[in-house]
């Protein structure tokens, strides 16, 4: 119990720099929040692009049909017909496209007459307005074709509600296809999902430090022999150690989970993977401190200690795809990097984020029966991981009882 | 016997680092173990404590063989080892707590316990720093908190005053007397003969591994022929003085140089009464006089040629 108290007051000693670590994190981890919208399947509704519609051509079903299909896809705002409030919501991006239905649009698009056209306003480099320009052509395109082809008489009295009644028809069978490329055409990846990437490199860099300055401080030769003068056994020395080392590395995963929660919490619980995250991170707490523990067997310096720290867990991340996707990195360089944990928590990670696949609109949860499946899709990135923390730990113990032994 | 140590030997490669050495420490003692750098003092004690293998030998402690896992025998040990062994992550008072809990479980007897510790370093007013703000021979004090805190039988010191100013020394010889007064015995290894002859009721001289000789202080005075040596300065001697001065009785040597005489006497009595007067009758006037009685320095260099500091 000693021991275990000790360790902590020693490990108090990094915890500046250990704190300085979890700031330089949070800070980039706030920062990409911020750069990309928590975008995710969950909140898919806050992420649609706002338009507004004037319909001058008001009670003409086919004007009102379109409308309601933009409403499928976009966020309608609702807006008088005023050309001064309409700039001004443009100039204040409140709306990203004014599309302006003249009167006698409908009647004139019956007759097929293509003199009377719809009218935008867009924000400028708006990349959202080429959709809205491409859904609404897709409904008139459809339009077009039911009207010249096959439609009931044109000139019937409910034409123009069967006219709509039919393009929805036909536009619904292929809606999941254009609601992912909405989905992707703004290219969002979750922001709790570059969370949980960079949040390895913070968790390793976290672990390693503390473990490897209290281990550093029990290992210094006058202390190590110090203890061995006193009636705890070298063995409950060691398992005291071994708690406290545990008992670390999983404070420092707690704390970067809880702040995972705080920014995007939300979201996390909407995607249902957010136990996903916690499995894979917490696997890797236990790499981290495999990590540590050989460090802090290995180094005998301060400045040897933060360089390793820096070197292995700026390196391995780098090499492992944490900052950027694995995904565009060279086959080479991902060759070199099977040979690092963190590039099977990156595997894992990016599983985790595949699992939703399709995306379509609704994908709210991994459903609990696929639970058990997700997770057996990410099980060997996991072992692989335990197997590399286990490989770590035995061939640390191991040269460092032979250094034991050859020291006497 | 508190300890006994019978034909250590350990070898380091070539090097024999201890020779056979033996030693008894009895109960209630403060023994010295007087040795210049290099002697074997360090390996010795640490092959005591078990924290060093040797090549033959056995040895004892409460009557029980000592071995790395003799933990019963360790809880009663109090360690100040050579070289100082703190956290410097952790500060005085959390550094004395640390190493006196490892011996003492019950936190309430611990909080006095280490209490009474900073107070008989003399840390009180320095609790709170960590090692880094201290000096040196703060350092060397909290090193001996640490090892007697949880009130051992008994006390194993290596050098614990190396790089101690004189006035603080005197407080921890005071400290470790009053420690042994209370019941501790005490080994207490030093290359510092003032030390070891104004601390120690046993002493043990070692050089090069192998005990030289043992007893009290007077005992190993008295092992060697030589009594006082008296210096006095003294302007334009005569030779024939000089020579006449090496006549008087018990004088073993005589030297006269650079206006200052020296006679060493070999043992006796009233030596300086009869130089004095033997002055007086010549009508030779001098400056100073001062007479010495033999050290361990006398003691060590009579049985190995050699000066215990050099
Ligand atoms: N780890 C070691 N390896 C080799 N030689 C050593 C080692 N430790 C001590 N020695 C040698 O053993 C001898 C005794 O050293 P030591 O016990 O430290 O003496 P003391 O404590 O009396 O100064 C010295 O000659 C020293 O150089
Ligand atoms: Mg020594």
């Amino acid at each position: 119990m000693q021991v275990f108290r000790a360790y902590f007051k020693v490990v108090r000693a990094s915890a500046g720099t250990i704190a300085l670590y979890m700031f330089i994190f949070l800070q980039t981890a706030i920062l990409v929040s911020v750069l990309n919208p928590s975008g995710g399947a969950g909140s898919f509704e806050e992420t649609r692009t706002p338009i507004a519609v004037i319909n001058r051509d008001g009670g003409a079903p086919l004007a009102q049909g379109l409308a309601d299909y933009l409403a499928d896809t976009f966020r309608l705002v609702p807006f008088p017909d005023d050309p001064e409030k309409l700039q001004d919501a443009l100039f204040w991006r409140n709306v990203e496209y004014i599309a302006t239905i003249p009167e006698g649009f409908s009647q004139a698009f019956m007759a097929g007459e293509e003199g009377v056209a719809i009218q935008k306003a867009v924000v400028p480099d708006s990349t959202s307005s080429h959709y809205v320009d491409l859904r609404i052509d897709k409904f008139l395109n459809t339009a077009r074709l039911h009207r010249d082809f096959g439609a009931p008489g044109v000139n019937a009295p409910d034409a123009q509600a069967h006219l709509v009644a039919a393009v929805r028809k036909d536009l619904s069978a292929s809606t999941p296809v254009t609601v992912t490329a909405g989905a992707a055409s703004d290219g969002t990846v979750p922001g709790y999902s570059h969370y949980y990437s960079f949040m390895s490199y913070a968790l390793l860099a976290m672990a390693m430090l503390g473990i490897s300055s209290t281990m550093m401080a029990f290992n210094k030769a006058e202390v190590r022999l110090r203890n061995l003068c006193t009636p705890v056994s070298v063995r409950r020395m060691s398992l005291a150690l071994a708690a406290g080392h545990g008992v670390l590395a999983v404070a420092c995963w707690a704390v970067l989970v809880l702040f995972s929660l705080v920014f995007h919490g939300k979201a996390l619980l909407a995607s249902g993977r957010l136990w996903l995250y916690l499995v894979n991170s917490l696997t890797f707490a236990v790499v981290a401190t495999a990590i540590g523990f050989a460090v802090g067997s290995f180094v005998k310096s301060g400045s040897a200690q933060a360089g390793a720290v820096n070197v292995i867990a700026l390196g391995m991340s780098f090499l492992s795809g944490v900052f950027v996707p694995q995904s565009i990195m060279s086959q080479s360089v991902l060759a070199v990097a099977r040979f690092l944990p963190a590039y099977w928590y990156i595997r894992a990670h990016d599983a985790i984020g595949a699992l939703v696949g399709g995306a379509s609109s609704g994908a709210t949860s991994v459903a609990s029966g696929a639970a058990s499946n997700a997770l057996g899709s990410i099980a060997p990135y996991l072992l692989i991981q335990l197997g590399f923390a286990a490989a770590i730990f035995s061939v640390t113990l191991l040269i460092s009882k032979e250094r034991q032994l050859s020291r006497v | 016997m508190l300890i006994s140590v019978r034909d250590l030997v350990k070898r380091y490669g070539n090097l024999v680092a201890l020779d056979h050495f033996s030693l008894d420490v009895r109960e209630g003692e403060i023994l010295g173990l007087l040795g210049p750098n290099g002697s074997g003092k360090t390996t010795a004690i640490n092959c005591i404590l078990s924290l060093l293998r040797y090549d033959k030998g056995t040895v004892e402690i409460f009557g029980r063989p000592m071995a790395p896992d003799a933990y019963e025998s360790k809880r009663d040990i109090g360690v100040v080892p050579q070289n100082v062994a703190v956290f410097n992550e952790l500060t005085v008072e959390e550094n004395i707590d640390y190493f006196c809990g490892m011996y003492v479980e019950d936190r309430a007897v611990r909080r006095g316990l280490v209490q009474e510790a900073v107070e008989f370093v003399g840390l009180a007013d320095f609790r709170r720093f960590y090692p880094r703000k201290l000096s040196g021979g703060m350092l060397r004090r909290l090193n001996i908190a640490c090892g007697i805190a949880h009130k051992p039988k008994l006390i194993i010191m290596d050098e614990p005053t190396v790089g101690v100013d004189p006035q603080s020394r005197n407080s921890v010889l005071e400290g470790i007397r009053k420690l042994n007064e209370h019941g501790a015995t005490v080994v207490y290894t030093s290359h510092y003969m003032e030390e070891v002859e104004q601390l120690c009721t046993r002493i043990v001289i070692m050089d090069k591994g192998r005990t030289l000789a043992t007893g009290t202080k007077d005992e190993l005075k008295a092992m060697i022929n030589r009594g006082e040596t008296i210096t006095v300065e003294i302007y334009a001697l005569q030779d024939e003085d000089v020579e006449r001065i090496r006549q008087l009785p018990n004088v073993a040597s005589v030297e006269y140089d650079d206006n200052r005489l020296t006679v060493r006497y070999a043992n006796g009595q009233h030596n300086l009464l009869t130089l004095l007067d033997f002055l007086k009758s010549r009508d030779l006037s001098f400056e100073k006089v001062y007479s010495e009685r033999p050290t361990l320095n006398d003691v060590f260099l009579e049985i190995t040629g050699r000066q215990l500091r050099d």
